[in-house]
C-alpha cells in the first residue's frame, strides 16, 4: 500500500551529495509556482496601481497642466449613481445576467442531448466550435449587417414570416435582445463542450442503478446527473461570467452602445470616459468599480460551487 | 545707348525664354526642401480618401525632400482612441496627425496636444511662398486658431449640400425645396417604404447633433447663450428638434436611430433615399457608375434655410503636428507639402472640396463641375462656419448629451424632457471643465 | 404485434426528431459563417441589395483587394507569431504553477491568478502605453506577447489545475519510492498524462489571444499589426467597403477556425478525460 504523501514529509531515499537537489526538490513548489505569480504581479501591479491612483485625480492628458488631486470626489460621483453609470451598471446587470443565464440552460441542455451516439457526433462536435473559434470583429461586423433594419436578413426572416416591420438594431427597445442573441449564439457552445465533457465522465452504474430503481429520464437529469456535474457547470459559468462583464468588441462594433446610451454596458461607458472624453481619472474609478462587479459575481459563483453532494 | 538698349532687349528676351522653358517657378525654388533629409516621420491619421491619397503619393514628397514618411491609418473610433493614449502618454512616437478642430480642437488646444504652427509659418526659410497661406479660405483658416495661434492646418472644406433626386423630384412635378418646410413636404410626397425613403439623415448618438445643427440654426436658436449657459432647450431648440425628429420619425429610413454618415451614404447611392443633407465630399461618389446607382439621377441645391434665415455648418479635417514630436520642422514640410495646392488641386478636381479660394475660382473645375451644385457648393463654402459642434473645452462630451436627447427623441420621448435634461447636463459638464470666467 | 411495431414506430419517429433538431442546431451555429463567407463573394451592391441575395455570379475581387492591401501575409505572420509565443510561454508559466497549486492546494494562488483575468483590459492600455513605450517595447514582438501573457497565463493555469487535480495520486508516490525528483514527476508523469488537457487549454488560450483586438491596436504600430486590425482597413468614416469587410473578416477568422478544426479531436477529447472542476 502506498502511504499518503504529506507535504514534505514523505523524503525518498537519496545520497547525501543531492544535498542542493534535495533542497530544490523540497522547495519545488516555489520553483513551480513563483515565475508564473511574480510574471503576473509584475505586469499586472503597475496597471493596477496607475488606475487607483489615478482615479483620485482629474487628469485629460495635458501636456501642460497637472493634475488635479480630487480624492474620493470620482467615487462620489459614481455612487451618487451619475445617470450614466446608473445606465451602464443597469445595462451590464441585465445584459450579463440574461445571456449567462441563457447560456448555461442551454449549453447544459444541449450537452445532455448530445450525451449519446449518433451519426456525424464528431461533425457536430467540430461544427459546434466554430462560434466560439471565430475573431469577435469580424462576427460583430456580420451580426450588424444581419441586423440592419433597411437590408439585414433578419428583416427578411421577419417578412418572411409575415411579422411587422422592425427596427432592429436602431430601436432602443430591441438591441439588448438583439445583442444577447449574438452573445448566447457565441458562447452556448462552450458551456455545452466543457458540460459535455463533465457528463461524458460521469460512472455509467449510476444511471443503470436509477433505471432499475424505476426513475424517469427527467428525474436521472435532475437528481442524480446535475448534482454531480455541477462543479464543472459552475467552473464554465464562472469563465462566462469573468468574460461577459467584460464584453467589449461584440457591442463596440456592432452598436457602439446605441441607439443612444441603450446598449452602454460598463465596460463602453470607461472605454468613452476615457477615449472620448479624456476623463481619465474618472474612468479609473469606474474601471475599479467595476472590477469590484466582477470579483463580486464571480465570488457568489464560487460559494455555489459545492452544492449538496 | 544703342548697344546698351540692344542689350536690355536682349536680357528681355533670353529672361523670357528662361521662365518658359527654365525650372518651373513652383515649389521647388522657394525655399531648400531637403533641409530635413534622412528624417523619418510617423503620420498618425484617420483613414480616408485624403489619406489614400498621401499615401499614393508618397513617393513623391520622398524625393522632394529626402524625408520618409510611415502613415498609420484607422477607421475614427480606433483612430482617437489611439491618439489619446500617444498624447496622453507624451509619446515621440506621433509626429503629424490629422484632427478635427470644429470637434476636438479646443479640448486638444487647451490639453497642448497641438504644436504651435505659427512661428514655423512665418519663417521664411521653412514656409514656401508658393504654399500660399493667403490662398486658405478665411474662414476655414481662422477655424484653426485658438487663443492666437494657428493649431493645424485644413485638408478640406466640407459643407452639407442638399442633395436630392431629380428624377423623383421630376416625376412627382417637384422643385427641389428652398425652405425647411418645402422640404418637408418633398420628404412626405416622396417618402415611399421600402423603396425610397422620403429624407435620411444621422441619427446616432455621435452623430446626429452636427446635422441637426442645421435644424438649430435655421430656427434661430445656438449651442449656449454669449454667456456660456446652455441654449438647446430653448423654444428655437425644442422647434429644431421636433422639425428634425418629426422628418426622421416619419419619413426617414427604420435605421435612423443607429445611421452615421456611412449608412445615410449606402443608402443614397442604393438610390433609397429621396433625399439627405449631407457631405459635399460625397459628390464624386454619387456621380461614379461604377459605385452608385444613382449617377446621372440626382442633383444638389443649397441646405434649406428656415425661419431665422440661411445657415451653413462647416467641417473640415486637418493635419497638425505634435508638440512632443522632435522632428517638428520636417514635419512642417510634410504639412505644407501634404495641403499645397498642387496635391489639393488634384482632389479638388475630383470632386472633394477643398479649403483653397483659388481652387474653387478654378477655370478647369468650373467647366467640369455641374453648374448647380457648383452654385450652391460655392456658395456654402464661401458662407460656412464652424457652428456644427458645441464651442467648449468639452465638446466631445456634450455634443454626446445633445445626441442622447436626440436619440431618444428618436424613440419618442418627450423633446422637452429630454432638452431639459441634456441642458442640465450640459451645465454640469461646462461647470467641470470651462475655466471660470 | 401492433403494439412492438408502434413502438418501433415511435423510436423512429423519436431518432428522426432528435436528427431535425439536431440539424436545426447546427444550421444555427453555422449560419453566420455561411454568411460571411458568401458576401465575400458578392459586389457591395449585391451586400446591401434587399431582398438579400443568395443566387449571384461571385466575384474574386474582394478577396483580390485584401490581398491587394498589401499587408495580410504579414499580419497573418504577426499573428500566428504573438498569438504563439503567448500560448508557449504561457505553457511555460502555468503548467508548473497550474501542477503546484493541484498538488499542494494552493487554493489562493489559484483564486489569486484568476483574479488577474478579472480586470478589465481598458485598464491596461495607458499604463502599459507609458511603460512600453519607456522600455522601448512598443510595435515589438516582445512587448506585444508579453501583453498577451495576461490573456493565456490565468486562463491557462486555471484549466489545467482541474487536470492535475485528477490525476491519480499513487502513480507519482510510486516514481518518487523509485527515487524520483518531483520536477522529474512533473515532466516525466504529470504531463505526460494530461497531455489531452494541455491542448484543450492551449487551443482555448490561442484563440482568445488570437482573437484579441484592443491589444494590438494600441501596443502595436506598422510593423507587428496584427490580424484582427486588418479588417479595420476596410472601413473609413463615411464609407464602408462592405465587400472588403467581408471578405477580410472571412480571412481573418480562417486561420483561427482552420488551427481549432485541426486539433478539435484532441481538444474534445482533452475537456472529455479531464474535466474543467476549476
Amino acid at each position: 500500500m502506498a502511504r499518503p504523501l504529506r507535504h514534505g514529509a514523505a523524503r525518498p531515499w537519496r545520497s547525501p551529495a543531492h544535498g542542493l537537489g534535495d533542497w530544490m526538490d523540497r522547495h519545488i513548489i516555489w520553483f513551480f509556482i513563483l515565475p508564473a505569480a511574480i510574471f503576473l504581479l509584475a505586469v499586472v501591479a503597475f496597471p493596477v496601481t496607475y488606475t487607483v491612483w489615478l482615479s483620485f485625480f482629474r487628469w485629460s492628458g495635458s501636456a501642460t497642466a497637472p493634475a488635479t488631486w480630487v480624492g474620493l470626489a470620482n467615487y462620489a460621483d459614481v455612487l451618487a449613481l451619475d445617470p450614466g453609470f446608473r445606465n451602464a451598471l443597469w445595462v451590464t446587470i441585465y445584459f450579463t445576467g440574461v445571456s449567462v443565464t441563457i447560456e448555461v440552460i442551454l449549453g447544459v441542455g444541449l450537452a445532455q442531448l448530445l450525451n449519446r451516439e449518433f451519426i456525424g457526433k464528431g461533425l457536430a462536435r467540430t461544427l459546434l466550435l466554430l462560434p466560439i473559434a471565430g475573431t469577435p470583429v469580424a462576427l460583430s461586423l456580420v451580426w450588424r449587417n444581419m441586423y440592419n433594419p433597411s437590408s439585414g436578413i433578419f428583416v427578411w426572416f421577419a417578412d418572411l414570416l409575415m411579422l411587422p416591420p422592425q427596427r432592429w438594431i436602431a430601436d432602443a427597445n430591441m438591441v439588448m435582445p438583439l445583442l444577447i442573441l449574438f452573445d448566447v449564439w457565441q458562447w452556448t457552445p462552450l458551456i455545452m463542450l466543457i458540460t459535455l465533457a463533465g457528463l461524458v465522465s460521469l460512472p455509467n452504474d449510476l444511471y443503470e442503478a436509477a433505471q432499475i430503481d424505476g426513475a424517469s429520464p427527467w428525474q436521472v437529469f435532475w437528481r442524480i446527473t446535475i448534482p454531480l456535474v455541477r462543479p464543472t457547470i459552475v467552473a464554465a459559468a464562472m469563465l462566462r461570467l469573468m468574460d461577459s462583464l467584460k464584453t467589449f468588441d461584440q457591442i463596440y462594433v456592432t452598436t457602439q452602445g446605441g441607439p443612444g446610451i441603450a446598449s452602454q454596458t460598463l465596460n463602453l461607458y470607461i472605454f468613452e470616459q476615457a477615449f472620448q472624453y479624456l476623463n481619465f481619472g474618472y474612468a479609473s474609478a469606474l474601471l475599479v468599480v467595476l472590477f469590484f462587479v466582477i470579483l463580486a459575481g464571480n465570488l457568489v459563483l464560487v460559494t455555489q460551487r459545492r452544492g449538496q453532494t | 545707348m544703342r548697344r546698351s538698349w540692344k542689350t536690355a532687349v536682349l536680357g528681355v528676351m533670353l529672361a523670357g525664354v528662361a521662365l518658359v522653358f527654365g525650372p518651373s517657378p513652383g515649389r521647388a525654388n522657394d525655399i531648400n526642401w531637403r533641409q530635413a533629409q534622412g528624417t523619418e516621420l510617423r503620420l498618425l491619421a484617420l483613414r480616408a480618401w485624403f489619406t489614400d491619397h498621401w499615401r499614393a503619393n508618397l513617393a513623391e514628397f520622398e524625393q522632394l525632400t529626402g524625408i520618409k514618411v510611415i502613415i498609420e491609418d484607422y477607421p475614427e473610433d480606433p483612430f482617437r482612441q489611439k491618439l489619446a493614449v500617444e498624447m496622453a502618454g507624451k509619446s515621440k512616437n506621433v509626429d503629424v496627425f490629422t484632427t478635427g478642430t470644429m470637434r476636438e480642437g479646443r479640448q486638444f488646444a487647451n490639453l497642448g496636444w497641438y504644436a504651435d504652427l505659427s512661428p514655423m509659418i512665418a519663417d521664411a526659410s521653412l514656409t514656401a511662398r508658393s504654399w500660399d497661406k493667403d490662398d486658405f479660405i478665411d474662414a476655414v483658416w481662422k477655424a484653426h486658431q485658438f487663443e492666437g495661434r494657428q493649431v493645424a492646418v485644413p485638408i478640406q472644406a466640407n459643407v452639407q449640400l442638399l442633395y436630392y433626386r431629380k428624377d423623383l423630384f421630376d416625376a412627382a412635378g417637384l422643385a427641389p425645396p428652398r425652405t425647411l418646410e418645402e422640404l418637408e413636404a418633398a420628404a412626405r410626397r416622396l417618402h415611399s417604404p421600402p423603396s425610397v425613403f422620403g429624407f435620411v439623415s444621422r441619427g446616432r448618438r455621435t452623430q446626429a447633433p452636427y446635422s441637426w445643427s442645421h435644424w438649430l440654426f435655421a430656427n434661430g436658436g445656438s449651442w449656449a447663450t454669449p454667456d456660456g449657459k446652455p441654449a438647446i432647450n430653448s423654444p428655437a431648440g425644442i422647434a429644431a428638434t421636433e422639425q428634425y425628429v418629426r422628418l426622421l420619425r416619419n419619413y426617414g429610413d427604420p435605421g435612423a436611430a443607429d445611421a452615421g454618415p456611412a449608412e445615410v451614404q449606402t443608402l443614397f447611392l442604393q438610390g433609397r433615399a429621396a433625399m439627405i443633407l449631407d457631405a459635399v465630399s460625397w459628390a464624386g461618389l454619387f456621380s461614379d457608375p461604377a459605385r452608385s446607382r444613382v449617377a446621372g439621377r440626382w442633383a444638389a441645391t443649397l441646405a434649406p434655410p428656415g425661419p431665422a434665415g440661411a445657415t451653413y455648418e462647416l467641417w473640415a479635417w486637418s493635419l497638425a503636428i505634435s508638440p512632443f514630436s522632435d522632428k517638428q520642422r520636417a514635419a512642417w514640410l510634410f504639412v505644407q507639402w501634404a495641403t499645397s495646392k498642387e496635391i489639393q488641386r488634384t482632389l479638388h478636381l475630383r470632386s472633394f472640396p477643398m479649403p483653397r479660394t483659388s481652387l474653387w475660382n478654378d477655370a478647369e473645375w468650373r467647366a467640369m463641375a455641374e453648374p448647380g451644385f457648383y452654385a450652391a457648393a460655392l456658395a456654402q463654402v464661401q458662407a460656412a462656419r464652424p457652428i456644427g459642434h458645441p464651442p467648449f473645452i468639452a465638446s466631445p462630451e456634450i455634443t454626446d448629451v445633445v445626441g442622447i436627447a436626440i436619440n431618444n427623441a428618436l424613440s419618442g420621448r418627450n423633446i422637452r424632457t429630454e432638452l431639459d435634461a441634456a441642458a442640465r447636463r450640459m451645465t454640469e459638464v461646462i461647470e467641470r471643465t470651462e475655466p471660470r470666467r | 404485434m401492433s403494439a412492438a411495431s408502434g413502438r418501433r414506430a415511435g423510436r423512429i419517429m423519436r431518432r428522426a426528431l432528435f436528427y431535425l433538431g439536431l440539424v436545426l442546431v447546427l444550421g444555427v451555429f453555422v449560419f453566420p459563417f455561411f454568411w460571411m463567407a458568401l458576401n465575400s463573394f458578392k459586389t457591395h451592391d449585391q451586400i446591401t441589395e434587399y431582398p438579400p441575395v443568395f443566387l449571384f455570379t461571385p466575384t474574386l475581387e474582394n478577396v483580390r483587394n485584401v490581398f491587394a492591401q498589401g499587408q495580410f501575409v504579414r499580419y497573418t505572420w504577426n499573428s500566428i507569431v504573438v498569438s504563439f509565443g503567448a500560448v508557449g510561454l504561457g505553457m511555460l508559466l502555468g503548467l508548473p504553477a497550474a501542477y503546484a497549486m493541484a498538488r499542494y492546494r494552493q487554493r489562493g494562488f489559484a483564486f489569486g491568478i484568476l483574479v488577474c483575468r478579472m480586470i478589465p483590459g481598458i485598464a491596461f492600455l495607458v499604463p502599459w502605453f507609458i511603460v512600453f513605450r519607456f522600455l522601448g517595447l512598443l510595435d515589438s514582438y516582445f512587448g506585444l506577447i508579453v501583453a498577451h501573457l495576461v490573456i493565456t497565463v490565468p486562463l491557462i493555469t486555471w484549466i489545467m489545475i482541474g487536470f492535475f487535480e485528477e490525476l491519480p495520486i499513487e502513480l507519482e508516490e510510486a516514481a518518487r519510492i523509485d527515487g524520483c525528483s518531483r520536477a522529474g514527476v512533473f515532466l516525466r508523469i504529470a504531463l505526460p498524462l494530461v497531455r489531452p488537457g494541455l491542448v484543450s487549454a492551449g487551443i482555448l488560450a490561442l484563440i482568445f489571444a488570437w482573437n484579441s483586438f484592443l491589444f494590438p491596436l494600441i501596443l502595436a504600430g506598422v510593423e507587428t499589426k496584427t490580424l484582427p486590425v486588418l479588417v479595420y482597413s476596410f472601413m473609413t468614416f463615411d464609407f464602408l467597403d462592405l465587400g472588403g469587410i467581408y471578405a477580410a473578416s472571412t480571412l481573418i477568422t480562417l486561420p483561427v477556425v482552420v488551427m481549432v478544426l485541426a486539433v478539435q479531436r484532441h481538444f474534445i477529447r482533452g475537456l472529455t478525460i479531464g474535466g474543467v472542476k476549476g
